[in-house]
Formats: C-alpha cells, sequence, structure tokens
C-alpha cells in the first residue's frame, strides 16, 4: 500500500524531477525523430489506410531496410508536417506499366491484393530512373488524372507506417 | 514609499518595452516567417467575401514581390517572369474560380546564402471549393527566393518542386 501511494503520490525532490525530465526528453526525441503520429487525410491509400486513420511514421525503416516493392512509404515535402503515403510499386531501373487495370513491370503482370476495386488505367511504360522509386496509390477507383502518383527519389522516403 | 500600483505600473511600461523592442528588432527569418504567414491570411477566402476586399487582399500580396519575380510550376508547364504589377490581376483570377480557399505553410526552412538574399522551402497545404461545390486540396513542396530591399523582403523567385514525376 505505501508502495503504491509513493508511485501515485511521490515526493517532488530532485531525482524525482530528474527522472520526469530524462521521461520527457526521450518522449520528445521518440516521437519527433523515430515514431511521428499522423492522421490519414484524403482516399489515396483507401482501402488500406482510410481517411481520418491514425497511424506512426516508422523512421527506423529507412535505416534497416531498402524499400522494396508492395512496401507502403511516408513521402516528405519541405518536411515531415506533411507527407504522402505512398505503395512502392516498380524500383530503379523496372519499367512500369498499367494496361487495362493490371500492373506491369518489366513487361510481366504483378498481383497486387491490396486493389480491391476493379479499375481501368491505362499507363505507357516507363523506366524508373536511378536513385527513385514508383509509387501509386491503392485507391484505383478514382480516374488516374485525378491520382497523385510517378516516380520520387529515394531520398524523399522518410518512413513507414507502423501497422 | 513605493505602494503596490506603482510596482504594477513599472511592470507593465518594462513589459511593453520588451514587446516593443523585440517588435522592433525581430530577426530576418521572423519577418520572412510573418510574410508568410500574411500571404496565407490574405489568401484565404469565404463564399461572402466582398470584391472590394478581394481586390485590396490581391493588391497586398502583389506588394510583397520584387519588380520581376520568375514563377516556376513544372506540372502546370508554367515557366516565366512576372512583373509586380502582374501579380494582383493572376492572384484575383486564380481566386475568382473558387468559392472558398484555405492555405497554410508548413516546415518553413530559412538560409541566407548571401547578404541580402534568403531561400525558403516550405510545404503549401491548400484545400478550396471550386465554384460548382467540389473540393479539392493541393499540397506542394515550394522553394522561394527573396530579396531584402531597405527592411523589407520581397518575393523575386518561385519554384514549384516536383515530387512525384509520372
Amino acid at each position: 500500500m505505501s508502495r503504491l501511494k509513493a508511485f501515485l503520490f511521490p515526493k517532488i525532490n530532485l531525482r524525482f524531477l530528474i527522472r520526469v525530465g530524462l521521461v520527457a526528453a526521450v518522449a520528445f526525441f521518440c516521437f519527433t525523430q523515430i515514431l511521428i503520429p499522423f492522421r490519414v487525410h484524403g482516399h489515396s491509400m483507401a482501402p488500406t489506410h482510410r481517411n481520418g486513420d491514425f497511424n506512426f511514421c516508422n523512421r527506423l525503416y529507412t535505416l534497416f531496410s531498402l524499400p522494396s516493392r508492395h512496401d507502403v512509404v511516408a513521402i516528405r515535402y519541405a518536411g515531415t508536417r506533411v507527407m504522402l503515403l505512398k505503395r512502392i510499386l516498380a524500383l530503379e531501373g523496372e519499367t512500369v506499366a498499367f494496361r487495362q487495370g493490371q500492373l506491369y513491370v518489366d513487361g510481366k503482370p504483378v498481383s497486387e491484393p491490396y486493389v480491391t476495386a476493379p479499375y481501368d488505367w491505362d499507363l505507357e511504360p516507363r523506366t524508373v530512373a536511378p536513385g527513385h522509386v514508383y509509387v501509386v496509390g491503392d485507391n484505383r477507383r478514382v480516374p488516374m488524372l485525378a491520382h497523385d502518383f510517378g516516380q520520387t527519389p529515394i531520398t524523399r522516403i522518410i518512413g513507414a507506417p507502423l501497422w | 514609499m513605493v505602494n503596490m500600483k506603482t510596482i504594477i505600473a513599472a511592470a507593465v511600461l518594462v513589459v511593453a518595452g520588451i514587446i516593443a523592442l523585440f517588435w522592433y528588432f525581430q530577426g530576418d527569418e521572423a519577418r520572412i516567417k510573418k510574410r508568410f504567414n500574411t500571404i496565407a491570411e490574405l489568401a484565404e477566402k469565404s463564399p461572402d467575401e466582398h470584391e472590394l476586399t478581394a481586390a485590396v487582399n490581391a493588391r497586398r500580396i502583389g506588394d510583397m514581390f520584387a519588380d520581376t519575380c520568375r514563377i516556376e510550376i513544372p506540372s502546370y508547364n508554367i515557366s516565366r517572369t512576372y512583373t509586380r504589377e502582374d501579380i494582383p490581376s493572376h492572384v484575383m483570377g486564380a481566386r475568382y474560380r473558387y468559392s472558398d480557399i484555405t492555405m497554410k505553410f508548413h516546415d518553413i526552412n530559412i538560409d541566407f546564402p548571401e547578404e541580402g538574399i534568403a531561400r525558403v522551402t516550405l510545404t503549401a497545404y491548400v484545400e478550396a471549393a471550386w465554384i460548382s461545390g467540389e473540393a479539392v486540396r493541393e499540397v506542394h513542396e515550394i522553394v522561394c527566393w527573396l530579396e531584402k530591399i531597405e527592411k523589407d523582403w520581397f518575393f523575386n523567385q518561385i519554384e514549384v518542386i516536383t515530387v512525384l514525376e509520372r
């Protein structure tokens, strides 16, 4: 009982203040540099990530793995306050195309289980530049012209959603 | 004998003096950030905005530009130099198509590559509604170059960075 009381109502001494300061510093570092909280705005990644969903951008993704096909990644603009959430469909040097709603990479059809609705996009083949990846959202029900997608430098990838 | 009223009056004067000094000697970085905040406020539009207000806001935006300003927006094939006098009419034209506009600037990073020149990178986040009622959201990374003339900073180059290239 006395332990519980000491936990709930600690004595405010120097040791306690140092402990609070350390916890605050670690939390600040963690949630501004490693796991950045964000909320999804828009329907570009539906149904995988829906409008209004909450998540964390895991920045360790870029440290411990190379971007690979089908990964969902966060792409920065000028900083980390606003990011794009997209899925990598092709890597540098690969040729990407859509024909009647089917993804082709290097001329071979690629299955996309995360795309749940049929779509009718047609995109002429294009080769991904060195140091770039080709990213597209999962929601292909919107007309192709209204959807933001394309190649972007790998250096713009700042992490991946935690779940 | 110093009474409480005198102490409070002195404290208020000291605080007012500090605020005035801070206001007067605010750094270039603060002045530039203020420029962007002002632009965001002036660019915003509500459905009931009066035409005179729109014209005044466009004129005030134009006043923040240098004599000439290079504007590059590769995704819209825009690459040309505008004069300060051109800016208000283009701002009016762009705002006229929307009934509602909100604009915010995020991640404003400012460098001073040389004396009197500032390079600013930022993310512009715009939510708007077309006259027809359809909602639109645009996000862009923008690089702006500003030059200092006397004490104020004026835009002389604006470039929209292509983040996704089809």
